[in-house]
């Protein structure tokens, strides 16, 4: 087996859609971390990407369940030999917005969602891992954050991880 | 306000006519209706001013400090002046200074000025309001108030004019100036001139004086000069201007970043307020109809309205939802492109969080009021009326917006 120490990535470039312009200076509206939960995964493992999220004082994320507004997304792009399973949204706070008089599903606080990756165990998976020492993940991490007076346009973050493959 | 300059003489005319009044129209009636004469004639005969000699009828209103004045409360003044003013009106913007002067020169001399709002708030059509930064509602008097540092009493009598169909005032402003004995001693106008500059008599302060020194009032009735008073019978007869603008079209155009930074420009001649929003910001659709209100109200006045939705084109359809649901007939946009950022930044490289996003600018171009962020519409507005150009016959408007 292979012992490859893990590598891991993550681009974090704001902006919308294709051929985004990078604004001079853009305000940071939500902190993103991100870690696996294994360096080493082998054909049929099961692990884990784990965002821990937290929106900037006064600033409310969508959640999920919301309707008219732009829901945060966490997204693993499909690829040979990844299995990827439904991403835990957690609980919603309620955010009141009283011009509207609208009670929307948001994220206000430090808040986490976690990924479930495994390995293909399937003939085609092994198929499409066989050779493979280290497999890079992507993933888009896209959200649109407000404040009582301000609301920014949507963002997609592209995020890359590296994990290393087991021969099993 | 709305001055229509090809009416100028006409209403020159009607101010020199053998009734001795003159007020300002501010909604010309069609061929169909009744002339400005005629109208003005109609309402002399409903509410008929009140005559010199008779006794100030009572009163009980509601005042900007939330709490009921009556007549009798200022019984203890020798004379009493009651000025029917208007937040709307320009010439009655043009007086307050010189009434809150009245109130400062005469404070220690026992003389009570108070005002009273007569106009019904629905009696008043969007374009009426053209000079305009809140409407002649109660709440709105205390914003006007408070800005303008009123030092006098400010009642209401809108919803029933009840009161005001007793005094009759003719327009705003017109005042009335009663003696110890609460009977009318003069009513009309303030002074002469409704610009403040070469004021020939000072028709009210004549008045006063010749009370305060116990002698007959030389001159008891001006003509006066303003906004006609909005009575509530004539409610119906505002609401014409909202059915045209309900049965105007909401249209959405697709326009791109290099015409938007045309737009930037201002190629309209006139000033110019552009919006961004999008359906996703909560912010912008609270603030929206206020600014299309601010467009209705001063489209009359060389000024233009533009939105741009900053979603994406794939988003088109829920644009245009929200468009229809505000009636936004103005001139709406939406980019060609996915790139949000780069809408912003072509549009103007300095624009760096998001929406909503207003900016006025003037027909020369210059940017004369900037937010980013839900708007301030008093300040917006009073930004705006103080760039519009005076019609003539309110000359010292623009300038009275520039506090």
């Amino acid at each position: 087996m292979r012992s490859v120490a893990l590598f891991f990535a993550a681009v974090l470039a704001a902006g919308a859609g294709a051929g985004a312009q990078q604004a001079p200076s853009r305000p940071v509206l939500l902190n993103i971390q991100s870690h696996l939960s294994a360096e080493r995964v082998a054909a049929g493992d099961t692990f884990t990407v784990t965002l821990d999220l937290a929106p900037a004082p006064g600033i409310h994320v969508y959640a999920p369940t919301v309707v008219d507004y732009k829901p945060i997304a966490f997204t693993i792009g499909p690829q040979p030999g990844l299995v990827v399973r439904k991403v835990a949204y957690p609980q919603a706070e309620k955010y009141v917005y009283a011009p509207l008089k609208q009670t929307i599903d948001v994220y206000q606080k430090p808040f986490r969602l976690v990924q479930e990756l495994a390995l293909d165990p399937s003939p085609a998976g092994r198929a499409a891992l066989k050779g493979t020492s280290m497999l890079t993940v992507k993933g888009t991490l896209s959200y649109q954050a407000c404040d009582e007076k301000i609301c920014y346009p949507p963002r997609t973050v592209p995020m890359t991880w590296t994990v290393a493959v087991k021969e099993s | 306000m709305r001055i229509v300059i090809a009416r100028r003489f006409a209403l020159a005319a009607s101010m020199l006519c053998a009734t001795a009044t003159a007020a300002l129209a501010q909604t010309p009636a069609a061929p169909s209706e009744e002339t400005y004469a005629q109208q003005m004639a109609r309402e002399q005969s409903e509410h008929p001013t009140l005559k010199i000699g008779s006794p100030a009828p009572d009163f009980n209103l509601i005042g900007i400090d939330d709490k009921m004045h009556t007549l009798r409360e200022y019984s203890s003044a020798p004379i009493l002046a009651i000025a029917f003013i208007s937040n709307h009106c320009p010439a009655s913007q043009l007086y307050e200074g010189r009434i809150k002067q009245i109130v400062r020169d005469y404070a220690d001399k026992g003389v009570q000025l108070i005002a009273i709002a007569p106009n019904g708030p629905m009696a008043v059509a969007p374009r009426e309001l053209n000079y305009a930064e809140v409407d002649d509602s109660f709440d709105s008097m205390k914003i006007h108030a408070s800005y303008r540092e009123f030092n006098f009493p400010y009642l209401y009598e809108g919803d029933t004019q009840l009161i005001a169909h007793q005094y009759g005032p003719k327009v705003t402003p017109h005042i009335f100036i009663f003696d110890k004995d609460r009977k009318l001693r003069y009513e009309g106008r303030i002074d002469d001139n409704m610009r403040g500059n070469n004021i020939k008599t000072s028709d009210a302060r004549n008045a006063i004086d010749a009370l305060i020194a116990g002698k007959p009032v030389p001159v008891e009735h001006t003509p006066v000069f303003g906004c006609s008073t909005k009575w509530n019978s004539a409610i119906a007869g505002k609401q014409k201007e909202m059915k045209e603008w309900m049965a105007q079209p909401v249209k959405l155009e697709t326009v791109s970043i290099d015409q938007l930074k045309q737009l930037r420009k201002n190629p309209t001649g006139k000033t110019l307020m552009i919006n961004f929003w999008a359906t996703w910001c909560g912010p912008c659709q609270t603030e929206y109809p206020e600014l299309l209100t601010s467009y209705l109200w001063y489209r009359s006045r060389d000024f233009e309205f533009v939105s741009v939705a900053l979603n994406t084109p794939d988003e088109k359809a829920a644009a245009q939802k929200f468009l229809d649901e505000k009636h936004s007939a103005v001139r709406n946009l939406i980019v060609d492109t996915d790139d949000v950022y780069g809408v912003m930044a072509g549009f103007d490289p300095t624009w760096e969080s998001g929406v909503p996003f207003t900016i006025v600018l003037a027909p020369d171009g210059k940017e004369i009021y900037r937010s980013e962020g839900e708007a301030d519409i008093l300040a917006l507005r009073r930004k705006i009326l103080g760039v519009l150009p005076d019609a003539g016959m309110f000359a010292g408007n623009t300038e009275y917006w520039r506090k």
